[in-house]
């Protein structure tokens, strides 16, 4: 059972009524003491609410709303990375480096894509088009290696000109 | 007591290093061979925490498991056989230990826990003497948490600890694990630290420096100190600590393990208030006043002088023309010895309730001090009712009970005149501001006559008719008469509002009707004692039968012609401040002995002797549950400070007055104990109470500030430094805000008895209207009135 927060009262008005209607749907499907469990969808919400990254008072609006203490959502935020805590560009682009793809030529392809944004791993184009993600871990494609994700959306087997091609595509 | 067939189920027998055991089931390995004292070593297990097993340091050999076991999260099961020295433990061990010095910076010469530092000795034991990992180390910024913990996180082994502690047993939530991986680090999410009053124990519970002593850090070296047990003196609970001395001077606090009472832990007030021992208030010569000018002077001319301001006003005006008021949290001793002074004197003014105002009852004054059960009957506990008592505050070690409690399932209650922010949660609450408590409480009694079929007693009827019964007020009453060990816990607010005695009186049929059982939180470290000895205006040592003199309020309400002060600040530790300060002000002799030398007792007394606080002392305390400790010094008297019952009993001869004959303290502590602990007579005369009078308008909501209780703790500059001490506003609820048009942080009048400060607004969901939430003790509030009387506020 969490402590009352003062601080973070009335932070959760910064959760749109979407975002809110969203978490009330994962907060469903776990019993009723255990909202923490909603946490990780909760956050993502109110990541999309804010175009895909989450600041220190949504993090704050989320625990506020689930009636949390605020260090619990911070835990969450800070540990999952697909959770953006610093501003993001339109489009997150994450290419696999782990050792299947990075077997498969991983290496030429961030530093294909680097030279071609003008960014590195971690940064956002000044346009602010596309942040290149840091990989964590193994995306969990092997079988289609090398390979990244682009909001969400798997890209296997991939080759400097399928990358131009769906960076290109991107708004 | 289980019986021997229960035993056979409740138990396994297993074998640890050969040696055979039987041990509760379910229990873990490390639990068993904690208690079988054969050693393990651990970073993340702690007995009174949760499991985390994520230090991996405690990993053991348990025969026919593929891979070595940790120890502190591994059912014991009958038969098994674990082995704790073996090649593959030991070397799971090794393997642990190197892993977790990989990112440590071994950094030990520059590390305040050098010494005394759980990973440096385990090191000892298990590390390599050389460090196989040449990369590169990580490194953690640090945070600020605020003035009492000093984090170092890059020596931080994230056991978790002081996470689970906070989430556990402080209940704040405070601490989390950020991040991941090898970036992983503890931090705060309140920028400006953490708030908890329990906080100062996640420097016990770290193993390694990552959490140190802030104000100590860098002043003394573990192996340079002397530990001395002493006891804690700022609330009743009678923490037991080792206050850690270099050549006499105390340097720090740490909790003596001691289940009674404090358990493992220690309360941020108690640990770190011996930093106000060296305050440069401390009263280090007897002085006297000569035309308007302080004076030191010799311990002989000291008594003297003080001897005959007594003499002179008891020979000018009559024994009942001197007060004596003595501050809650000195030895029984002294309780002993001033009350024999004062009755000596023929003077039968004498009291230690000076943070009270209402003392109607007094004759059947027994009834409301101390604890009808032991503190750790509170952890057993269903029920618990709190009346007028933000319990987290006035005793933490006592709200970290009632969390247990309630942790373990217990139903919490509460009738108080603010919503405060508690670490558990209240299943029926009933918030008013003061003047509607009594109302409030009278329901509950109405509740309770209906559902027991008892009658209210003739004497309690006169507010109990009137009192409205709702819905809550039966809901609370069927839990009160429900099942399983059922408890009231009378607060500090009860026994400092303007109709205590009627709340006293009320809890006490209550309690009685339901068969619940009663426990008072009086203020001050020894009210028991206190009580014992007889520093009471209508009891005697043992409670023996006395001339009633006056209470503490009578004794300044009609100005007396002198004054004895035992450790007592008038501006801060009285009920009225404005009144104890008007009544000393025309007082022909004030005689003050203190440890401090504030400017209240500058400007008002005539003699100041000064008195060494209790970690500079001896005396016998009794906790609120009638546990006894004789303290000892811990450190250096400063300056020529002495023991109260050496001043006592100087004072008592000089005064050629019978009783202080005594040359030690074993003297007269034996003949003090022979007449003071005797089992109290049963209590059953009921007092007829005035109906109160009713009041309308704004009540204040003075409860003493957390860290503000007495003079040492006032004077602990890291105390005042943190959040808790910040309490120069003024609190309304919204109703009230809104009706008076004032809006947050304006500046406002506050006015009590003619005296008026201003201070800004603040405004709180948690206080009901007609609720002025301002605390007591503080420097700005020390010209205003009774701490719950009536208030008013006005634009500035």
């Amino acid at each position: 059972m969490g402590h009352k927060a003062d601080f973070i009262a009335a932070r959760k008005d910064l959760l749109g009524g979407d975002t809110q209607a969203r978490i009330d749907e994962w907060v469903a499907k776990f019993p009723p003491e255990n909202k923490r469990s909603a946490l990780i969808q909760a956050l993502l919400a109110a990541q999309d609410q804010n175009g895909g990254w989450i600041g220190k008072d949504l993090i704050e609006a989320v625990a506020d709303y689930l009636d949390l203490p605020p260090v619990w959502a911070h835990e969450v935020a800070s540990f999952y990375s697909m959770i953006d805590r610093q501003p993001v560009g339109r489009h997150k682009v994450n290419i696999c480096t782990n050792i299947s793809c990075w077997l498969n030529g991983a290496e030429d392809l961030v530093e294909h894509v680097e030279k071609k944004l003008g960014v590195g791993l971690g940064q956002t184009t000044a346009d602010e088009r596309i942040t290149l993600v840091v990989e964590e871990e193994c995306l969990a494609a092997c079988c289609g290696a090398p390979m990244m994700v682009v909001d969400g959306h798997y890209h296997e087997n991939l080759d400097p000109q399928k990358v131009d091609e769906i960076l290109d595509g991107l708004d | 007591m289980s019986t021997p067939a229960a035993n056979l189920t409740d138990t396994v027998n297993i074998e640890v290093d050969g040696i055979a055991m039987e041990v509760p089931k379910n229990s873990m390995i490390i639990e068993a061979t904690d208690k079988a004292g054969i050693s393990i070593p651990r970073f993340c297990y702690h007995s009174k925490l949760s499991i985390a097993a994520n230090c991996r340091m405690c990993l053991v050999d348990v025969e026919k498991a593929p891979k070595p076991m940790p120890a502190c999260a591994t059912p014991v099961m009958d038969g098994m056989k674990v082995y704790t020295q073996s090649r593959r433990a030991l070397d799971a061990q090794h393997g642990v230990m190197e892993f977790l010095l990989i990112n440590h910076p071994l950094d030990c010469p520059i590390c305040d826990q050098g010494g005394e530092c759980e990973l440096q000795d385990l090191a000892m034991g298990y590390g390599r003497s050389v460090s196989r990992f040449t990369e590169q180390k990580r490194v953690t910024k640090d945070h600020d948490i605020g003035p009492l913990v000093q984090t170092d996180l890059t020596r931080c082994i994230q056991c978790t600890r002081c996470v689970r502690f906070m989430d556990e047993i402080a209940g704040t939530n405070e601490l989390g694990m950020y991040g991941r991986g090898d970036r992983v680090a503890i931090g705060a999410s309140l920028e400006q630290g953490i708030d908890s009053e329990l906080s100062g124990n996640v420097i016990d519970l770290c193993p390694v420096g990552a959490l140190t002593n802030k104000p100590f850090r860098f002043s003394a070296r573990a192996w340079e100190l002397m530990a001395r047990p002493s006891l804690a003196v700022h609330d009743g609970v009678g923490s037991r600590l080792w206050y850690h001395n270099r050549s006499g001077q105390i340097m720090r606090a740490v909790p003596k393990e001691f289940e009674p009472t404090n358990e493992t832990w220690l309360s941020d007030r108690d640990r770190y208030s011996h930093f106000g021992l060296y305050s440069a208030e401390r009263a280090l010569e007897p002085m006297i006043k000569v035309d308007g000018e302080w004076q030191q002077v010799s311990w002989e001319v000291g008594i003297r002088t003080a001897g005959e301001a007594l003499r002179a006003t008891v020979s000018a005006h009559g024994g009942d023309q001197l007060g004596v008021l003595m501050s809650a949290s000195v030895s029984t001793e002294e309780y002993y010895l001033a009350q024999q002074l004062a009755r000596e004197l023929d003077c039968p003014n004498i009291d230690h309730r000076l943070r009270e105002q209402d003392f109607d009852d007094d004759k059947a004054c027994q009834r409301s001090v101390g604890f009808g059960t032991s503190m750790a009957a509170i952890d057993e506990a269903d029920v618990i009712f709190l009346i007028g008592s933000n319990i987290r505050h006035e005793a933490p070690l006592l709200g970290q009970r009632v969390r247990k409690a309630w942790r373990k399932g217990a139903r919490v209650a509460a009738l108080n005149p603010m919503d405060w922010n508690f670490h558990f949660d209240l299943e029926n609450s009933l918030i008013t501001a003061p003047q509607k408590m009594v109302a409030e409480l009278a329901a509950v009694a109405n509740a309770v006559a209906a559902l027991v079929g008892q009658e209210i007693p003739a004497g309690l009827q006169t507010v109990c008719k009137t009192a409205k019964t709702s819905e809550i007020h039966t809901s609370l009453a069927e839990l009160l008469n429900g099942e399983g060990r059922r408890m009231l816990l009378l607060g500090q607010t009860a026994l400092a509002h303007g109709q205590a005695s009627w709340l006293r009186e009320l809890s006490a049929w209550i309690a009685t009707a339901t068969g619940s059982e009663i426990n008072v939180v009086s203020h001050g470290a020894n009210a028991t004692g206190a009580a014992m000895a007889g520093a009471l205006p209508a009891k005697g040592p043992g409670a023996g039968e006395v001339d009633t003199g006056l209470n503490a309020r009578d004794m300044l309400a009609t100005p007396l012609q002198g004054y004895l002060l035992w450790d007592v600040e008038p501006e801060f530790d009285i009920a009225n401040p404005s009144m104890a300060t008007a009544a000393l002000a025309s007082a022909g002799q004030v005689v003050a002995v203190s440890a401090y030398v504030g400017d209240g007792l500058k400007a008002q007394a005539d003699v100041i002797l000064p008195l060494a606080p209790a970690a500079e002392s001896e005396g016998q305390f009794y906790t609120l549950d009638g546990q006894s400790f004789a303290l000892e010094p811990a450190g250096k008297a400063s300056g020529q400070a002495k023991a109260g019952w050496k001043i006592l009993r100087r004072l008592g001869a000089e005064l050629e007055l019978n009783g202080f004959s005594q040359v030690t303290l074993a003297s007269l502590r034996t003949e003090m104990l022979a007449r003071i602990e005797v089992d109290p007579k049963a209590v059953d005369e009921r007092v007829d109470l005035a109906a109160p009078t009713a009041s309308n308008g704004l009540c204040r909501v003075g409860e003493v500030a957390m860290y503000s209780v007495d003079a040492q703790c006032r004077r602990s500059e890291f105390l005042q430094q943190t959040a808790q001490a910040q309490n120069d506003f003024v609190g309304l609820s919204p109703t009230d805000a809104r009706d008076l048009g004032f809006v947050a942080a304006q500046s406002v009048k506050v006015s009590q008895g003619g005296e008026q400060i201003t201070l800004p607004v603040r405004i709180y969901e948690e206080l009901p209207p007609g609720a002025v939430w301002l605390k007591t003790a503080g420097a700005a509030v020390s010209a205003l009135g009774d701490s719950y009387g009536a208030i008013s506020v006005e634009a500035a």
